[in-house]
């Protein structure tokens, strides 16, 4: 809406004073063509400041650099264990003596095979993105801790 | 911690106390057996039975600690993490053992 040219009473009274440089033109994100009226009147220093003005709040927080290289490579490790544990399960044939016991054996054994993938998913939601030591620390050591011991000791004997 | 992390630590802790259980069991039936066959644990196997006893009760804590801060549903992820590397534990620590007594 272009300015008159004479002295109006009336301008305190509308949001439409273009030469305020606080002044934020709420279509102004959008840069249709009917801006290019507006472009006319407010200096490209006063648009600059609304559009940082506008964009200066939704910075998000960049990821370490490296860390989904090495969560993709721990994410490999840890696939390996899960396939680990389905044979290590195999290996240890554990029996209860009653039936009770034994669907309880079987549960134990279930959450032994998904305790890899439950361990890997806790970190990447645990650990904050922008910190590379956190996740690192606490992938190593589920890979340690979760280590199939029943596979390795089968394979090295 | 709100009531809901009590809760779900009260009812996780059962299968916690069922692992502390299982460990027990075999911390009494295990030396009994060797006794039966003239035979004594040694020093490594009592290791490996009492880190059966005091793994899950570790681990758990541990999770508690570590997850106290956490919303609900994280707080749960990260105690049922802690049953499942119990459960991983358990049966590294059998074979183990299987493999010292063959040993």
């Amino acid at each position: 809406m272009a300015r008159p040219s004479a002295p109006d009473d009336d301008a305190a009274l509308r949001w439409d004073y273009l030469d305020d440089s606080s002044y934020l033109d709420p279509g102004a994100a959008d840069a249709e063509p009917n801006d290019a009226a507006v472009g006319d009147v407010v200096s490209a220093s006063d648009r600059g400041a609304v559009m940082d003005a506008q964009d200066a709040p939704a910075t998000p927080e960049q990821p370490a650099p490296g860390l989904r290289l090495l969560t993709a490579a721990f994410a490999v490790v840890f696939v390996l264990w899960s396939v680990g544990w389905i044979i290590s399960v195999g290996l240890v044939p554990i029996s209860g003596p009653t039936l009770l016991i034994e669907v309880l054996y079987q549960f134990s054994e279930f959450l032994a095979i998904v305790a890899s993938a439950l361990w890997f998913a806790a970190v990447v939601a645990l650990t904050p993105q922008h910190r590379l030591a956190p996740r690192l620390g606490w992938l190593t050591l589920g890979t340690l801790v979760l280590l199939p011991w029943p596979l390795v000791l089968g394979v090295a004997a | 911690m709100t009531r809901a992390h009590y809760g779900v630590a009260a009812l996780l802790s059962i299968g916690a106390g069922w692992f502390v259980f299982d460990a027990v069991a075999s911390l009494i039936a295990f030396p009994a057996a060797l006794a039966s066959q003239g035979d004594e644990p040694s020093v490594a196997l009592w290791a490996l039975l009492w880190a059966g006893v005091l793994l899950p009760v570790l681990l758990f804590a541990a999770a508690i600690v570590v997850g106290r801060r956490q919303a609900l549903p994280r707080f749960a992820l990260v105690t049922i993490v802690a049953l499942a590397t119990t459960a991983a534990l358990r049966i590294s620590l059998i074979a183990i053992a299987a493999g010292s007594t063959v040993l």
